[in-house]
């Protein structure tokens, strides 16, 4: 066994575990979810990770933890902006991929009698599936104002609302956004497909608040037992996939220049204050900028259905958060505050009440957090906490993490046989490819109770709320 | 078949053999279309289509490989083209690629593939030629 245990949910990868290991590694997990670990690679990208320059603190890994390229998913490292790196391989392909949550006014009852008509409808408004083209047009002008202002352009133009701005993260626009940093290839690839769902594990659910953890913070953030609910997960789609595949070919250069070897090609950084890490930070806060824009005008597509069906009810935005980024952000390293760069790939960020990113909305019981589970499976809601803060960069999980692979998936059960099974649950499945649906079955993913235990348990975060799918639709 | 689906616990990966540098390009690319689209390519060889150039000037023989199999999906991405190599150039000391063909109508995708990743990618060229690649999906 290469970890130690720390205590019920904490594991140690020591630095010996593989040479040139700068720090340690910490896993977050309980015996179900290491279990298995060590015969895949996701320990070892734990401890490729701990290799970087100017690593601080621990290689990080959630209890959705597993095999991904270059960091595991579920992987978070925050660096140094003096002796650090950044990694393209560290924030992923799907720059901005994440997941917001929308509520309505309506109870599970209202929804039941019309659920495979609203799901029918959000499934034909919303393009959705390999290569699916947009509902918009826009121009190359307007793309570039997208890379600029993120969801604040889909507010202007009318796909979405203005107070939807301050519920998502970073207010909806991450700020050094540099448009000229993305190449042609990445714009061709994106200007079709804003206001698109795409393919996978991406998804969009009805769902019922089944049960409420904290009734205050609940209260607080607008969430009642009963209540039903709208998830989205997707995120920047074709541009953002070309701009982190562009910058590996930048950074894999920048290594030469620079004098850095990784264990991993797909780990290739560069300085933080090198002219290549500026230029990468404009063009994935540029792809971050249109992840958030297309969660918004998927949104307001979504708002547009409900409005068909039940003209006096309205969705609110409860927020709206990114799991595949890097940020600068300020924290607490051997007794100093200082800016640090933060890659989570496949891991939220959560800071606690008080914190001063925060808007007003939030000051008071801490940054949303939410973790959607497997198909036909439940979510949870949390809130980000001061041990997360102060232990790990103010990061927690992001989903269930898969156990299985696809293909594995496919062998284990047919399509109809799981369809049938959700639909028993009371679940009503729509996709546009038949076979994601067998790779996305339950099984395929860990017990998303578990991972958001272990959360709880490290308190790292803290769970407010849990819901239930009604109807999903899958790309 | 020259190539084969490797496990992966959330993607999946490709491993793909030819005698030579010039079929391995050529094997690859049937492989991520294979595993696209099905059987797409035994079937569309009489088919014509608009003849395209696709030119690479890499570090390396790795990036080489895993730079082809990401300009065809930018290929299929932005035209909705399968684009099939009839004549292979790869100069191994420049590390240069010149591959001409044809694009094809793609047929309806049976998966997704949003990029071709260098995490755990591999190139021997001894005893035969092989590419190990993993598709992030």
């Amino acid at each position: 066994m290469a970890l130690k245990r720390l205590d019920h949910v904490r594991w140690m990868l020591e630095k010996d575990f593989k040479a040139g290991m700068r720090v340690t590694g910490l896993i977050y997990g309980d015996s179900y979810i290491i279990q298995g670990l060590e015969e895949e690679g996701a320990l070892e990208q734990v401890a490729n990770v701990a290799c970087l320059p100017g690593i601080l603190k621990h290689s990080y890994a959630m209890p959705d933890i597993h095999w991904g390229y270059g960091f595991p998913i579920g992987g978070v490292a925050a660096f140094s902006m003096e002796e650090g790196i950044i990694s393209p391989g560290g924030v992923g392909y799907d720059i901005s991929c994440g997941v917001r949550v929308m509520l309505t006014f309506l109870d599970e009852d209202e929804v039941a009698s019309c659920i495979d008509e609203l799901a029918a409808a959000i499934f034909s408004k919303v393009p959705c599936g390999v290569g699916s083209k947009g509902a918009l047009k826009i121009s190359e002008a307007e793309l570039l104002e997208v890379l600029k202002q993120g969801a604040a352009w889909a507010v202007k133009k009318g796909y979405g609302e203005r107070e939807d701005l301050e519920c998502i993260e970073d207010g909806g626009k991450l700020p050094h956004a540099d448009p000229s940093a993305v190449s042609r290839k990445a714009l061709e690839r994106g200007k079709p497909q804003l206001g698109t769902l795409g393919s996978g594990n991406h998804f969009l659910e009805i769902q019922v608040i089944d049960e409420v953890y904290d009734e205050n913070v609940a209260r607080q953030l607008g969430l009642n037992l009963g209540q039903v609910t709208v998830m989205i997960h997707c995120g920047s789609r074709g541009l953002g996939h070309q701009v982190c595949d562009d910058y590996i070919k930048v950074m894999l250069r920048a290594m030469n220049k620079y004098g850095i070897s990784v264990p991993d090609r797909q780990l290739c950084c560069a300085p933080l204050k090198s002219e290549e890490a500026k230029s990468y930070l404009g063009a994935m806060q540029a792809a971050a900028n249109y992840g958030l824009a297309n969660r918004e005008v998927i949104g307001q597509l979504v708002r547009d259905v409900f409005s068909r069906f039940f003209p006096k009810t309205d969705l609110k935005l409860l927020y709206d958060v990114s799991h595949n980024i890097a940020h600068i952000e300020k924290h607490e390293v051997d007794g100093k505050l200082m800016d640090v760069c933060v890659h989570r790939k496949g891991a939220t960020r959560a800071f606690p009440p008080g914190h001063p990113s925060l808007p007003e909305k939030f000051r008071q019981v801490g940054q949303p957090v939410i973790i959607p589970g497997s198909m036909g499976t439940e979510s949870y809601i949390l809130v980000g906490t001061k041990r997360g803060m102060e232990e790990c960069f103010a990061s927690t999980c992001h989903g269930a993490g898969r156990v299985m692979s696809r293909r594995s998936a496919m062998k284990d059960e047919q399509a109809d046989t799981v369809l049938k099974r959700l639909e028993e649950k009371g679940i009503k499945v729509m996709a546009e490819q038949i076979r994601t649906v067998r790779e996305e079955i339950p099984e395929a993913y860990k017990d998303v109770s578990r991972v958001v235990d272990v959360v709880e348990k490290a308190g790292i975060s803290r769970k407010i709320a849990r819901v239930r799918p009604l109807a999903v639709i899958k790309g | 078949m020259p190539w084969v689906e490797l496990p992966h616990t959330a993607d999946a990966g490709l491993e793909i053999k030819a005698s030579d540098a010039e079929s391995l390009i050529t094997e690859s690319a049937k492989a991520l279309c294979s595993f696209i689209f099905g059987e797409f390519l035994e079937t569309s060889k009489s088919q014509s289509g608009e003849e395209y150039v696709v030119e690479l000037d890499c570090i390396d023989l790795l990036e080489l490989f895993v730079s082809w199999l990401n300009e065809l999906l930018f290929i299929y991405e932005v035209k909705g083209k399968i684009f099939l190599p009839e004549n292979v150039e790869i100069d191994l000391q420049g590390v240069k690629l010149l591959a001409r063909g044809t694009l094809q109508d793609a047929p309806r995708p049976v998966r997704a593939v949003k990029a071709v990743t260098y995490g755990g990618a591999e190139i021997k060229s001894e005893p035969i030629w092989k590419f190990r690649v993993y598709l992030d999906l």
